[in-house]
């Protein structure tokens, strides 16, 4: 990974924690991780999860766990979709984005559950609908973003 | 005569040829003037809207700080418990991120500067919760109006004692476990009762919404609505633990580790559900049942999971009286701990 590789996703993610700051619930730095995946830079989206993951559990409430569960099945579906899609086609990440905001509502209820907390479940819901809207086009503005800033040098 | 001649034909000539010259060149110079004028006043209008922009930014700006100000006054003014050090901090951001599944905000201090779990957090108005989880400098705090949340309190005329449940964002507070027989009125302020320590004595909550009795229940149905603006906290207070006094009188108070708190329902006087970590903390817990049980060491399963060991094991007998005034030290003690670096 090299200098300006490694500025711009300290960018994204600085800018990504501020953003999140509007949309409380809300995970907007997995578009970068998605960007990652489509890079198909192992080494990069080991990296960035792993930083991603430590910003989102720290800030989160739940024990750790969700997050990770919620990243895993990101790559999950990454992989076996791309068998039958592009990966950087808009319908596939449309698709991956129903599967996220599903996975968001699934995953956050059972690990509140397993710990026994009471979480308002309507907001939930919503929350999910919300990132699995909010996935497209942020993915879209960080793949335009990066193309931007780092060419095409940076797709493999 | 060829005088006046001269004068009246070869000046009006020189005259007639020079005078539209001397009108074109005064035009010009004028015109010239004009421009130069206006582009000086062009320039002076520029700079004079930047002036009027740049203080307009310093009256917004000095506005915000006087509304600053006048929040911090009313935090200094208020006088923190006795034994309790005040630490002012500032809200950073509210519920973050896809794992913020509770009612949280998040405050710039951490456990290295005085928020370490469950240190109270409050403003000039009233309680706003506990610091929930912790790192060095950062912190979360769970807000009241959590369903996990748990306070005991008191009711300030009337001294009815229930425990204060919160029903959700935005939501109201239900006040738990008021037997039928109790008074409690609307419009009547609810108190901390300072059972178990987690809380300071007589820290003001919430103010009764509505009373409503059931056939069916024990208890009767209280909602109160928090005192505390917790859509809009900026900053805050927290109250750090008085340190105890050795050979005080203590009770042993539920312990709690790093990995799992303190349930519901373990707490002591009127059942205040959770431990000094997780007094609040006691998530869908049944604290209330077990009321004017001793406290035990019990861990129950159903509590958020600290972050930290808290910095309180036994904790000395809360007086029997209640009162209205902060919880004054037992004797003896000293009146804070020193600050920390």
């Amino acid at each position: 990974m090299n200098f300006s590789n490694l500025v711009w996703w300290a960018c994204f993610i600085v800018g990504g924690v501020w953003l999140q700051q509007l949309l409380p619930g809300i995970d907007l730095l997995v578009a970068g991780l998605l960007v990652s995946l489509q890079e198909r830079r192992l080494y990069q989206t080991f990296w960035l999860l792993l930083v991603l993951l430590l910003v989102q559990e720290g800030t989160g409430t739940l024990a750790f766990g969700s997050t990770a569960l919620w990243y895993g099945a990101l790559i999950v579906f990454f992989n076996v979709g791309r068998w039958l899609f592009e990966a950087e086609n808009l319908v596939f990440v449309v698709l991956l984005s129903l599967g996220l905001g599903a996975c968001h509502f699934l995953f956050t209820l059972m690990m509140a559950s397993l710990q026994q907390l009471d979480i308002p479940q309507d907001r939930l819901f919503l929350e999910s609908v919300w990132q699995a809207c909010v996935i497209p086009p942020a993915w879209w503005l960080t793949h335009f973003a990066r193309r931007r800033c780092m060419g095409d040098a940076h797709s493999v | 005569m060829l005088d006046r001649l001269a004068e009246h034909a070869g000046l009006e000539f020189v005259g007639a040829i020079l005078k539209p010259g001397v009108w074109a060149r005064d035009q010009v110079v004028s015109s010239w003037n004009n421009y130069l004028d206006l582009v000086g006043v062009r320039e002076e209008n520029e700079a004079l809207r930047e002036q009027v922009r740049t203080l307009s930014q310093q009256v917004q700006v000095a506005s915000e700080e006087r509304a600053e100000l006048v929040r911090l006054r009313a935090l200094l003014e208020l006088e923190p418990p006795e034994g309790w050090r005040p630490l002012g901090a500032r809200v950073v951001a509210n519920r973050l991120g896809p794992q913020a599944a509770l009612e949280s905000a998040i405050i710039s201090r951490g456990y290295y500067s005085g928020a370490g779990p469950g240190t109270p957090v409050l403003t000039h108005e009233g309680v706003v919760g506990r610091v929930y989880r912790a790192g060095p400098y950062t912190a979360t705090v769970l807000l009241l109006t959590d369903p996990g949340s748990r306070i005991a309190v008191l009711s300030a005329a009337n001294r009815t004692a229930g425990i204060l449940v919160g029903t959700g964002p935005r939501g109201l507070l239900e006040m738990k476990y008021v037997p039928q027989n109790a008074r409690i009125e609307v419009g009547e302020l609810v108190l901390t009762s300072g059972l178990e320590g987690a809380f300071p004595k007589g820290v003001p909550v919430a103010r009764v919404e509505s009373v409503s009795q059931s056939d069916l229940s024990l208890f009767q149905t209280v909602y109160a609505s928090p005192l505390a603006d917790l859509e809009a906290l900026e900053e805050v207070l927290l109250l750090e633990r008085p340190p105890v006094q050795p050979g005080a009188q203590t009770l042993p108070l539920p312990s709690v580790n790093a990995t799992q708190g303190v349930g519901p329902g373990t707490g002591q006087g009127s059942g205040q559900g959770g431990g000094a970590s997780s007094g609040q903390g006691g998530h869908g817990g049944n604290g209330g049942h077990r009321a004017q049980q001793a406290p035990s060491n019990q861990p129950a399963p159903r509590a958020p999971r600290p972050q930290a060991q808290p910095q309180v094991t036994p904790q000395t007998v809360p007086q029997a009286a209640p009162q209205m005034v902060p919880q004054s030290a037992p004797a003896g003690q000293q009146p804070g701990q020193p600050p920390r670096q």
